[in-house]
């Protein structure tokens, strides 16, 4: 019997057991389906997707990605998929993925070779070095880069051409919730991990769409909530989401003017009684402005806000902020989590701030089921930028430029010399695409985002991105960004290549290489290694000849610090389901809650100060003094835009469950394109009669930055006088209309708050 | 080469006499008469036209036939199996 | 080996509907009229209007059934299990699309030997 009739026959049975099916008969019991007959090799990796770490199993046959199941053994997911996840390997597989260099000629991108396209960058590059000096070039990464990939483009802008332009998207999301976690508690990311969501009484969900945006940390939270009735959850959002389901209470505040809302919580939790007084003695410090006060000075403080007062600046009615207050008081355990409501703020750092001091004053931190937790919106955004160091200011393994120690070791680690690094933090990423602008940076190398269309008041930023040698590694083509690209370059996508993602929950877990990278793709740490060689930096970039040998040297810069990674090798990681840090050695199960008990480094070098001193915390961090935490008095600030007479509504933008960023991966599966297939805008039912717009009706919103055509939804979602867009279609870049005014402290644009009209189209 | 599994629903009455005539049509399998009056069977074709055609004919030509319903087709390419 | 997975179309029908009742003979009649090719996916409907737009108006006690359901509260929506309805679309979904998310079923499954989830858990609803 031929292969071949083998094949078709087993295609007929299919066929007529499918229609057997239809009216509810077996016709062959225990048969499979043609497209999912045995012969799949399942490999063990982690989801592309958001910063919850979800661990899948890549189905493979034959050397071609073909389905995608959860990983059962995964504590972070448990086996389920969200919806994104689920057709990954329809991004794989995409028609869209770039599968040769191009070189654009007389305006138009041509096909080229490697060594061409190589060629051109690193000639262009170094003579702009030499023309214009190191400063005139920059590095725009992801937080959706492996860390091997992040920690090559570090090495070789900061360490080699000698500049600090080293940025990332990161710089738009998580950096207000890196200022909040290193002011507030000395170290970056979270005390606990994921499993305190099955021990939390209340959860805190402010400025975050968990439902959409975290679709399986929501899924732990319904069920944990489904099968524990007592557990209580509030929301402070200025929009009703999917997330609302499981709410007990929802605060709507005026979008931007929440900060009073968590000052008037702590001043109830402080007047009711629910301060843990022997905590915030022993283990906190107040500060503002000036320095360190005393606590009858916070108390003072919060006169300015109480649960009235913050009414009349949020427009939540105060009984609303006291039940919300009670609540978190009450319950014995108590989690916040938020995300990019909070972040995306010209007051981002001081909103984190103003969450940790709940937590803080009440004690509700380093207990199981208790925790100050932040969300992250990308698969590596921790493991790759922020603990690899892939912002302006930092160096891997949570060192620092400034730090002349920091940067000799790091040197030194890298072969190079320590006068190479700057002792100056570069620009950051609106500062750097400004610059770009102007003409101060000449040659950008963009990987593995899409700015063009994901920056804030991104059109403002097209010139430089036109005008300027850019360079772009991306998997996908086109992209609102590779329009002005000079030089676009395949990128490896996910499952061609092996590496390291930490997520949210300082996890990091390894992805293995699965099948070949199409076409001529290349893996982006490669390109860059490459790229280095090209650029005159042979020595310095030889014996980066596999994945581990990066990793290997990477965690080496690790050991000693807060986010020590020394246990977990590729050989470790590639058994286990991922690793938390500090995990000093490789046989450290990895930690559960940093700065008390358990925590190895907390245990070897505090605990028995913190013993003699009666505590049970110590925060080490590099921020902290005598292991104290801060509670610091943030006032209320407007937002940059606030409405006006003429622009009286608030426009805040989101996400949708099915799509993520600028959907070059969703927009492959046509499921998720159906089940959301155009951008809209929320309005809410009252504005909407004022206004005499109709629920369908073509409508235009306009800003100070330009105008829009949208569909209008006319529904009880936003608050009145707030509309809502989601963000990602490339037909309608929303982020064209948003401000680019950011927080002072952490350089991250106010994506969330703009001043906004509308009128029928 | 496209394939389709298809219920074909017929009278009940004469619903073995639909079975034995679709038995003589070339590229058509049968797999039986269940629940009564549906009769599973796998169209094969050279082209999408030449299902719907073979479709159409087995609806317009055999007596007793009240409906042709697809619920799987296939137009995997046999050439890339080669 | 490069054969097309992807163009494994799983097709309509009113089957079911028509299993259930034979009365509505005269609107049989038209769908037979239809060739295969129009068959091999979800009824010509506009495209850009979402799957769960429309069919929480066209059918809403399907919709409702799936609202509540866990499926419906995690916003999981028809095409999950049904496909996009343009380039894939199928009223009976395949056990084998479950066990993807719900990995951790899988054991449970294979207890049940040759039954399929819709065997035991109604589609929309997903009880028991």
């Amino acid at each position: 019997m031929s292969k071949k009739y083998t094949r078709r026959e087993f295609i007929k049975t299919s066929a007529a057991a499918s229609a057997a099916a239809g009216i509810g008969v077996s016709l062959f019991p225990g048969m499979t389906f043609a497209n999912q007959s045995g012969g799949t090799n399942w490999h063990k990796s982690v989801c592309r997707y958001c910063g919850v770490g979800c661990g899948v199993m890549i189905g493979e046959k034959a050397g071609k990605i073909i389905s995608i199941k959860g990983d059962e053994l995964n504590t972070v997911n448990n086996g389920h998929l969200c919806v994104k996840a689920f057709y990954l390997h329809k991004a794989v597989n995409s028609k869209t993925r770039l599968h040769h260099p191009m070189i654009r000629k007389n305006g138009k991108l041509v096909k080229s070779s490697w060594e061409e396209a190589l060629d051109l960058v690193a000639t262009k590059f170094n003579e702009i070095r030499k023309a214009n000096g190191g400063n005139a070039l920059a590095f725009y990464g992801s937080g959706q880069g492996e860390t091997e990939e992040t920690y090559m483009a570090n090495k070789l802008f900061k360490g080699c051409i000698g500049t600090n332009n080293v940025e990332g998207n990161p710089r738009l999301c998580m950096a207000s919730a890196v200022g909040g976690y290193l002011s507030s508690l000395g170290a970056d990311e979270p005390v606990g991990l994921y499993e305190d969501i099955e021990k939390a009484e209340l959860f805190f969900l402010a400025g975050s769409n968990t439902a959409e945006a975290h679709p399986i940390i929501f899924e732990r939270i319904m069920r944990h909530k489904t099968r524990n009735p007592n557990v209580k959850i509030v929301i402070l959002d200025p929009r009703k989401t999917p997330t609302d389901q499981v709410a007990d209470l929802h605060l709507f505040p005026k979008p931007g003017y929440d900060l009073a809302i968590f000052n008037a919580m702590a001043k109830v939790l402080i007047d009711e009684g629910y301060a843990d007084d022997d905590f915030i003695a022993k283990h906190l410090v107040m500060k503002n402005g000036d320095g360190v006060q005393d606590f009858e000075t916070y108390k003072k403080f919060l006169n300015d806000y109480t649960p009235e007062i913050a009414e009349k600046i949020s427009g939540v009615p105060a009984q609303d902020i006291i039940k919300a207050a009670r609540m978190f008081g009450k319950a014995k355990t108590a989690m916040t989590l938020w995300t990019m409501g909070l972040n995306q703020r010209k007051r981002g750092v001081w909103a984190n701030n103003l969450v940790h001091n709940l937590h803080l004053i009440t004690g509700k931190i380093g207990v199981p089921g208790s925790d100050s937790f932040s969300l992250t919106g990308q698969p590596n955004a921790c493991g790759g930028v922020r603990e690899g160091g892939g912002l302006c200011h930092l160096l891997p393994g949570h060192h620092l430029v400034v730090k002349e120690a920091h940067r000799a070791k790091v040197a030194k680690v890298w072969g190079v010399p320590a006068s190479n690094i700057q002792p100056k933090p570069g620009k950051h990423t609106i500062a750097m695409f400004s610059a770009l602008n102007e003409g101060e940076i000449k040659g950008m190398y963009i990987m593995c985002t899409n700015p063009a269309q994901s920056l804030p008041n991104a059109k403002k930023y097209w010139k430089g991105l036109k005008e300027q040698f850019v360079v772009v590694a991306e998997s996908f083509y086109p992209t609102m960004t590779t329009e002005y690209a000079d030089v676009v370059l395949p990128a490896a996508f996910w499952t061609e290549k092996e590496g390291v993602y930490g997520c949210t929950e300082r996890r990091s877990q390894y992805m293995p290489l699965v099948v070949a990278p199409q076409g001529q793709a290349k893996w982006d740490a490669f390109i860059l290694r490459d790229l280095g060689k090209k650029m005159g930096f042979e020595k310095e970039f030889a014996k980066y000849e596999t994945a581990e040998i990066m990793w290997d040297e990477y965690r080496g810069l690790t050991k000693g610090k807060d986010m020590n990674l020394m246990g977990a090798s590729y050989d470790r990681l590639k058994k286990v389901r991922g690793l938390t840090w500090p995990v000093p050695t490789e046989d450290h199960p990895g930690t559960y809650k940093r700065f008390m008990a358990g925590d190895p480094i907390y245990d070897s070098k505090f605990a028995e100060l913190a013993k003699k001193e009666g505590r049970r915390m110590y925060f080490y961090g590099p921020k902290a003094k005598d292991g104290k935490a801060t509670v610091w008095m943030r006032p209320h600030d407007d937002p940059a835009e606030p409405t006006d007479s003429e622009y009286p509504l608030a426009l805040t933008t989101g996400r949708v469950l099915e799509h993520w960023h600028t959907m070059t991966m969703t927009g492959t599966a046509p499921e998720l394109n159906r089940a959301v297939p155009n951008a809209y805008v929320e309005i809410n039912p009252i504005d909407a009669r004022n206004m005499s717009i109709k629920n369908k009706e073509q409508v235009v919103i306009e800003t100070r930055r330009g105008s829009m055509q949208f569909e209008a939804r006319v529904i009880d979602r936003p608050v009145q006088g707030t509309i809502f867009v989601p963000w990602h279609w490339e037909n309608k870049p929303i982020n064209v209309l948003c401000i680019d005014a950011f927080d002072p402290g952490s350089k991250e644009p106010e994506y969330k708050v703009a001043a906004a009209r509308i009128r029928k189209a | 080469m496209p394939i389709a599994g298809v219920l074909i629903l017929t009278n009940i009455e004469e619903a073995q006499e639909v079975l034995v005539n679709l038995n003589t049509v070339e590229n058509v399998t049968t797999y039986g008469i269940h629940k009564q009056n549906y009769i599973i069977a796998v169209l094969e074709g050279d082209t999408p036209k030449s299902l719907e055609i073979l479709s159409q004919s087995i609806t317009n030509g055999i007596s007793g036939v009240i409906g042709v319903y697809p619920t799987y087709v296939n137009y995997e390419d046999d050439e890339a199996e080669g | 080996m490069k054969y097309k997975i992807n163009m494994i179309l799983s097709v309509i029908v009113l089957t079911i509907a028509l299993a259930l009742s034979c009365s509505s003979l005269c609107k049989n009649a038209q769908v037979v009229e239809k060739s295969v090719a129009e068959f091999a996916g979800h009824a010509e409907v506009d495209f850009s209007v979402s799957c769960m737009e429309c069919h929480s108006e066209s059918t809403p006690d399907i919709y409702e059934d799936w609202a509540n359901s866990g499926h419906g509260k995690m916003n999981y929506g028809c095409y999950m299990c049904h496909g996009d309805g343009m380039e894939n679309f199928s009223v009976q979904p395949e056990t084998d699309m479950c066990i993807n998310c719900h990995s951790s079923a899988s054991g449970h499954l294979m207890r049940m030997e040759n039954q399929g989830c819709f065997d035991c858990h109604d589609g929309h609803t997903l009880n028991p």
